[in-house]
């Protein structure tokens, strides 16, 4: 009995699960969508990842992948003759993943790099938020040098770092809005912002995004839960 | 006619072990530049501007590839030579989960543990190591090694982890973390791999670790400080 088909448990507010929904569209890989309730964990997706319990897994016919930005490697390798999402040259790629590691990840040092440097824009208020405005940016600025001359970190089309850092043209400007803070502006990060609207515009992207209303009210009310706790 | 391939090191680095492990299993010569972390080359900052660490590969003429994982994920696609990671695209994705695990949720926290002051920080390290090295310990039940009889990506990706287990660091710092009953396969593994004839190769001999490391204990516990302060 062989468990067949694509089945990504996500939620539907998870910046790191469209990641997997993006990538799949690209591969025109048809999936099924299990929303998950992160306060009560289906049976299932603690069977198919009991290390770390987290969402996004892929289940692809049976077997469990986690981490979303392996997973989109996962997805490009499985699925190879589909739509190019890495790099085909070796130093591209390696360009590509060090970048992808500067957006996701602490350096190993347990200094902030991009992800790090934005989650605390969202509860800074008053003085605090200036400061932690400005270390975003900074971490942003370094990221928007391998921007330069292209349309898309991937090139002429989007491509695996867009898949990874594209989160930030949705759920960024909703940070902002919910913390009245202003972080991606013309003037700080001209390319960011344009290639946040060139994103935006993608189909796979258009198509997967959460609804702006919905994402606004759970971010207010989660930045309300932990200003006062 | 190859190009030239450098690697820019430092002594007793488990990060550069990785990449200098990746070049000579993949059949790759190369040049190894030894770096003074206390007094940082031009070459290096010049080719690691972000992060200013080792390892930093440099193949002929292009820009530096930096990050030893990377790298190691370079040379296994820019070489001929035997795979280093597997080939099936879901064993790569379960090579690339656990090395990160291992590094993030083993050897960072082990790390810490060992060089921090005691208290409830310290505990908290301790017990999260513990937990994740028995999830680690269950991957390597009946193998000798991580990637099966012979070594491959994932135990040279925990060559860290190795050192900790093995105690290079406990004795530097004084301390004992874990009972000798722990954790019994991962000990064996940490044995098997620091005498494995290709790693020994290029890890240098315990004492000389021991040496290295203990005259970088007041600079270790230092910085430790300043990050546990900065976050």
């Amino acid at each position: 009995m062989a468990e067949k088909g694509v089945k990504v448990f996500g939620m539907w507010a998870s910046p790191m699960a469209i990641r997997l929904e993006w990538a799949l569209r690209l591969k025109s890989v048809v999936y099924e969508y299990v929303d998950e309730d992160l306060g009560n964990k289906s049976d299932a997706l603690l069977r198919y990842n009991p290390v770390t319990k987290k969402v996004p897994v892929l289940v692809h016919d049976g077997k469990p992948v986690v981490e979303s930005a392996i997973i989109v490697e996962y997805i490009d390798e499985a699925w190879k003759d589909g739509y190019p999402i890495m790099p085909a040259d070796p130093y591209e790629r390696a360009q590509a993943r060090f970048w992808a590691n500067f957006a996701d990840e602490k350096d190993l040092n347990g200094f902030v790099q991009c992800n790090a440097a934005v989650y605390p824009v969202f509860t800074a208020t008053g003085e605090a938020q200036g400061k932690v405005v400005h270390e975003a940016q900074q971490c942003l600025k370094t990221l928007e040098k391998a921007l330069e001359g292209k349309k898309f970190f991937g090139g002429d089309a989007v491509g695996y770092l867009d898949l990874v850092v594209g989160w930030y043209a949705y759920w960024l400007p909703i940070i902002e809005e919910v913390s009245g803070a202003s972080v991606v502006t013309d003037e700080e990060l001209p390319l960011m912002k344009a290639w946040f609207d060139r994103f935006l515009a993608v189909d796979v992207v258009k198509e997967t995004l959460p609804p702006r209303d919905k994402l606004l009210a759970l971010n207010t009310a989660r930045r309300e839960q932990l200003l006062t706790a | 006619m190859a190009e030239l391939v450098k690697l820019i090191g430092a002594f007793g680095s488990p990060f550069v072990h990785r990449a200098e492990m990746a070049l000579r299993l993949k059949g790759v010569p190369y040049e190894l530049i030894q770096e003074d972390l206390n007094n940082k080359s031009e070459l290096l900052l010049r080719h690691n501007p972000i992060h200013k660490s080792v390892p930093v590969l440099l193949h002929g003429d292009r820009p530096a590839v930096c990050e030893s994982l990377l790298i190691v994920e370079y040379v296994d696609e820019a070489f001929p030579g035997p795979p280093l990671l597997p080939t099936d695209p879901h064993d790569r994705a379960m090579a690339r989960f656990w090395a990160q695990f291992i590094e993030h949720k083993c050897s960072r926290p082990f790390w810490m543990a060992v060089w921090m002051d005691d208290g409830e920080a310290r505990e908290g390290f301790v017990a999260e190591t513990k937990g994740n090295l028995a999830l680690l310990e269950a991957r390597l039940q009946g193998k000798k090694f991580f990637a099966g009889d012979a070594v491959g990506y994932l135990d040279f990706a925990a060559c860290g982890l190795a050192h900790l287990l093995g105690g290079v660091i406990e004795e530097v710092a004084g301390v004992r973390l874990y009972g000798d009953g722990e954790f019994p396969a991962l000990r064996r593994w940490a044995e098997d791999y620091t005498s494995d004839e290709a790693v020994r190769a290029c890890l240098p001999e315990r004492a000389l670790l021991v040496a290295h490391f203990a005259g970088k204990k007041d600079k270790i516990r230092m910085s430790l400080r300043a990050m546990m302060q900065h976050k």
